[in-house]
């Protein structure tokens, strides 16, 4: 009795002792590895009309999005406490498109320009912790 | 010679009580003189004595009377039952057949599990705060083990002769128990008694661990929240003059329970 | 009867110990179903529980090993020497055993403040290192010892500590292994002190990490609670059968 009793209390407070190392890298194996940056800024063409009535074409800065990104769905980068501590979380962006051009999908509503989104990931996005590189 | 060397030893062995008196000295006497005149000045700025009046505060309180009120309801109502069922619980495990012997485990147990831990589970269980039973039950249940301790190694100090003896005249376990065990460890029940009413005082962890706030419905609300709440706030007047009042409180309880254990003694 | 009295006290038995049973069976539920993923919550998500865990044992080992020693001259001091007062100085030692937390958590917040050691570990070991209850109960306890023996070191060596070690030590073993237990589950339990002690949460207790409940999320609450007793609970099984033996506490004076 005695020595199951010992051999139960060098395996918890041993492993309790390797769990305190390990548990942090066990948990940031288990997230998506993703690298973030802000929206970026292209260039779309668009059609005004001139003092003298004839129709241009311009170009403007708008905020967008890469097709592909569109495609397989934006995620914004945002930071919460949980459990004691402030980490990174992904959520879905409701994202309004605009036109689209050059490779670039314009962002109408859903995304500011501050907002730092997902531009690439080691396994399939869905919404919640991930470890930022 | 031998009489230098006897005092020399002496010196030694009060030598061995310095550390603890040290100790005891830096972190609760000396502390407990600034204390007690925390409880007689205006405020620790201006310094300003004003003897009783803060006294006369606190005992005017209606939140201090209140704490008081419901630290006494606990030491009427549950220092009894408490007091009772370890009896019980430690008679049928002195003399009791050995499948209740072993039952002992379960009711020594739960005076080493940290309140913490079972604070949950009564929040679980007891999902309304309308009454203080919850409480009551945590503080029973907590405090058993150590009566059961101190009553079952009174009980087990009894030589078996007399008990046999007793058996032999035709006592049965009632009368034996009530006429003989019992009385044979008075000074322990009283000590038990003592110990328990002391550790009512100290319910507050409990209790605190249960509402998980400061401000517990006003049925539970006893003198250990009055001073925490006063700590929170920093009064430490307020704070000192509850802790001076309570530290009296409580020494004439020991003194009382000393000066009748004499008594009976002799 | 016999029959009936042994029914009886087992039903008694299981309703003492059924709160720890429903703690460790509620650990192993999620939202009613039966799960691991409150202690994989706990363990690989919850990483505040590890330094409070830590230092919850530590400090309660610290506190025990050194109150040992701080103790048992004292109580070896109060049974040898012969002073004046005396009586009445161990009488003061059983009224400061008996004063509520709440009293002397005051005092031993003014210490420490004068000495400047608030919020750090220091603040919540010290005072607890000389909490009278185990100078008490050993002083009770070493009046029932032999002490031809410590005549007998005597003759033999000059040093205090010694015949301490030789002489005193083995014939209170049991007495220490039960202040052991009861000091260390109280350290164990404390709630106050690292409260109000302690101001960064890397320094505080488990049992502030449980009373702190509302900022985690519930699942790694009754988890938390069956890690928090278990450390507590095999020093239970070690030392319980000396409980009896050793804290004998009648007579006071």
């Amino acid at each position: 009795m005695k020595r199951i009793l010992i051999a139960f209390t060098v395996v918890f407070f041993s492993g309790m002792l390797v769990l305190t190392f390990t548990a942090r890298s066990i948990h940031n194996a288990s997230l998506p590895h993703i690298s973030v940056s802000r929206v970026t800024m292209s260039e779309f063409p668009f059609e005004y009309i001139d003092e003298s009535g004839n129709t241009q074409t311009g170009t403007a800065q708008k905020p967008a999005v890469t097709v592909e990104q569109y495609e397989n769905g934006v995620y914004i980068l945002y930071r919460a406490e949980v459990n004691g501590e402030l980490r990174d979380f992904i959520r879905r962006a409701e994202m309004i498109p605009g036109q689209e051009y050059g490779g670039f999908v314009e962002v109408v509503s859903g995304l500011t320009f501050s907002d730092r989104i997902v531009v690439d990931s080691d396994r399939e996005l869905c919404e919640g912790e991930v470890m930022v590189l | 010679m031998k009489a230098k060397k006897h005092l020399k030893w002496n010196t030694k062995c009060k030598f061995c009580l310095l550390p603890s008196l040290i100790g005891t000295a830096i972190f609760f006497v000396i502390p407990y003189i600034r204390v007690l005149y925390y409880s007689v000045i205006d405020n620790q700025f201006r310094r300003n004595f004003v003897w009783l009046d803060n006294y006369i505060d606190t005992l005017t309180n209606e939140y201090f009377l209140l704490a008081l009120k419901n630290s006494l309801l606990l030491i009427v109502i549950c220092v009894p039952v408490l007091i009772i069922l370890a009896l019980v619980i430690s008679l049928a495990l002195s003399y009791g057949i050995k499948w209740i012997r072993k039952t002992r485990f379960a009711f020594v147990l739960p005076m080493v599990i940290p309140t913490a831990s079972v604070a949950l589970i009564w929040r679980s269980v007891f999902a309304e705060n309308t009454t203080v039973l919850p409480i009551y039950l945590l503080f029973i249940w907590k405090n058993i083990g150590i009566c059961i301790v101190l009553l079952t190694a009174a009980f087990t100090s009894i030589e078996k002769s007399i008990c046999e003896a007793a058996r032999l005249d035709g006592a049965n376990s009632l009368v034996l128990h009530t006429r003989i065990t019992v009385p044979m460890i008075a000074p322990t029940v009283f000590f038990t008694v003592l110990l328990s009413i002391v550790n009512s005082f100290r319910i507050f962890k409990e209790s605190y661990l249960y509402y998980g706030t400061n401000y517990p419905p006003d049925h539970s609300y006893t003198l250990q929240y009055y001073m925490n709440n006063n700590f929170l706030k920093l009064d430490y007047q307020s704070l000192a003059t509850s802790a001076v009042l309570t530290s009296i409180l409580v020494f004439g309880i020991v003194m009382v329970g000393m000066a009748i254990q004499r008594r009976y003694n002799r | 009867m016999k029959k009936l009295n042994a029914v009886i006290f087992t039903l008694l038995a299981a309703v003492f110990i059924l709160p720890v049973i429903a703690t460790v069976a509620l650990s192993f539920m999620v939202g009613g179903m039966p799960s691991m993923q409150g202690y994989a919550d706990l363990l690989f998500d919850c990483f505040v529980f590890y330094p409070q865990f830590w230092n919850s044992v530590i400090y309660a080992a610290v506190i025990t090993i050194v109150q040992l020693a701080v103790i048992i001259p004292c109580a070896f001091g109060f049974s040898q020497a012969q002073f004046k007062g005396k009586g009445a100085l161990f009488v003061s030692y059983i009224v400061l055993m008996m004063m509520p937390l709440q009293v002397t958590i005051l005092p031993n917040y003014i210490g420490l403040r004068d000495i400047g050691l608030i919020d750090t570990p220091l603040a919540i070991i010290l005072p607890a290192i000389f909490s009278p209850f185990g100078v008490v109960v050993m002083h009770q306890y070493m009046k029932n010892i032999d002490s031809s023996i410590i005549e007998a070191a005597r003759l033999e060596t000059n040093s205090v500590v010694r015949i301490i070690i030789t002489g005193v030590v083995p014939q209170i073993r049991v007495c220490i292994f039960a202040v052991v237990l009861f000091v260390f589950a109280d350290c164990w339990n404390m709630v106050e002190q690292p409260m109000l002690f302690l101001k960064d949460d890397s320094l505080k207790t488990l049992s502030v990490f449980i009373a702190n409940a509302g900022d985690f999320s519930g699942r790694v609450l009754f988890p938390a609670a069956v890690l928090f007793l278990i450390p507590v609970m095999i020093l239970y099984m070690f030392f319980n059968e000396y409980l009896e033996k050793g804290l004998t506490l009648g007579e006071l004076s």
